[in-house]
């Protein structure tokens, strides 16, 4: 991870000099075990970057921020696809940004590492070891052994080694992702249960819904400019928002479902929906059986920039004939 | 003029709301037909005529659902004959995915239906919102979605 570290940041100091105005990338945060997103705006601040297994931002929603300026951006694999998926619904100028690619091990469940290092410990090193990550702390070595210690999205993960980047860092690494695992296993558990059962699951988690939309904020391809959440109505229609801003289950479930269908065929997969829900609600289930009815129902037919709901084929199946 | 009794036999009966979105170009022209032929089908659908079935946002669909409807209609032009040439295609693949969405969060996947109904199949209307009644008399009220105000 050093090297890593090294390498970003002597590559952010000279992207930095040679005119790029922004450089998105992870500092270390003020808690313990944690990453936050940096904004290097001068060379001397590329020494504050870092890499390591707690930098699970995707920081690719920040540039919609810096329309008009030379920006350069720390992705992992995960986060490529909302490079080009912002870029493709022409929300960022693909030419002002610089993509800086760094392999990525996966990354580290925060809670199960405080659970298990002493309290006010403070990481001085972060060493990948093949399957391990061992933190290095003034009170000794603490090894995480990665199948035990990552993030669910990680370890079903297969896009370790980030692609379309204009600038690739460090050496390749090795996947993770275990080949025994089902990367739709969540779904395909919901799928089997009954009717009831599926209802009285959702009615649980999306009744703790606060609909604080952080979801919204977060996601690459949630990107309208008014969310129809938020439209401005005129004044003889104001009883006509879409959901209120009361929270109530009706409303959650509206908002939910369409999210996700506003979303379907243009998602990512980058998972930060999931990661930012303060209520942790499985976004990434709706999400990912919406993906793969996509595929199932319409796989073969080509899509363009807005995703396969803005295609058709004659031949597409039909079960309302 | 004496305000005419309602015709339900029993008063009690539960019946079921359907709200019906209509494209304009073949199925309102098909549930008209329906009319003019004097076809009988139950009284239990709230027509929406919509320029076209592609117009049908699934938000409508949500909103009707929450705002008291027990089931929804959507009924469009085949495909092919689409007015605007291409609309009913992208219905269809919206709507297939959207049942499977309702289906996959425990909703009863029968509250929503959608057909192609030419403006000549005023039987296959009739017909269809028979069948339609009857699936939802079996489901019951829609409890689930409906907003807590109402």
């Amino acid at each position: 991870m050093k090297e890593l570290t090294e390498s970003l940041r002597q590559e952010a100091s000279r992207l930095l000099r040679e005119g790029v105005e922004v450089f998105i990338g992870y500092a270390a945060g003020s808690l313990q075990a944690s990453a936050r997103p940096f904004f290097a705006t001068r060379p001397e601040e590329a020494a504050e970057l870092v890499f390591n297994p707690f930098c699970v931002h995707n920081l690719v929603k920040y540039l919609v921020r810096f329309p008009d300026k030379r920006t350069a951006v720390v992705v992992k694999g995960c986060d490529g696809g909302a490079v080009s998926r912002l870029a493709e619904e022409r929300h960022l100028d693909r030419e002002k940004i610089t993509v800086v690619g760094v392999p990525c091990g996966g990354m580290l469940e925060r809670e199960r590492v405080l659970a298990q290092l002493p309290p006010a410990t403070r990481i001085e090193a972060v060493e990948e070891r093949g399957n391990t990550y061992v933190l290095h702390t003034a009170r000794g070595e603490y090894p995480f052994e990665k199948k035990a210690n990552l993030a669910a999205k990680c370890l079903v993960c297969v896009r370790n080694n980030p692609v379309g980047v204009d600038l690739l860092l460090g050496k390749e690494a090795m996947p993770v992702a275990d080949p025994e695992r089902d990367p739709l296993e969540g779904v395909k558990a919901v799928e089997a249960l009954p009717a009831g059962e599926k209802a009285a699951f959702w009615d649980r988690v999306f009744g703790r819904c606060l609909r604080c939309y952080a979801c919204r904020e977060v996601c690459p391809a949630c990107s309208c400019t008014q969310c129809a959440f938020e439209q401005a109505v005129p004044g003889w229609q104001q009883g006509a928002m879409w959901v209120e801003k009361a929270k109530n289950l009706p409303d959650s479930y509206h908002y939910h479902l369409i999210r996700a269908f506003h979303v379907a065929g243009r998602c990512t997969g980058c998972a930060e929906c999931e990661r930012v829900c303060p209520v942790r609600i499985p976004l990434m289930l709706l999400n990912q059986k919406l993906a793969k009815e996509i595929e199932a129902l319409f796989g073969g037919a080509p899509a363009g920039a807005c995703g396969p709901l803005c295609a058709y084929a004659p031949d597409d199946p039909d079960q309302f004939a | 003029m004496p305000v005419k009794e309602n015709t339900v036999t029993n008063a009690n009966a539960w019946e079921p709301k359907i709200v019906a979105f209509l494209c304009n170009w073949c199925s309102y022209a098909g549930a008209d037909l329906a009319g003019v032929s004097r076809l009988k089908y139950p009284a239990n659908i709230r027509i929406i005529r919509v320029p076209c079935s592609s117009r049908v946002n699934p938000q409508f669909i949500l909103r009707a659902l929450q705002r008291g409807a027990d089931g929804v209609l959507v009924v469009g032009c085949h495909p092919g004959d689409c007015h605007y040439v291409t609309g009913n295609y992208f219905t269809r693949r919206r709507l297939t995915l959207f049942k499977s969405l309702l289906e996959f969060v425990g909703f009863e996947p029968e509250r929503l239906k959608v057909r192609w109904v030419s403006a000549a199949e005023a039987g296959r209307f009739a017909e269809t919102v028979k069948e339609m009644v009857e699936e939802i008399k079996l489901l019951g009220p829609n409890r689930r979605l409906q907003d807590s105000m109402l």
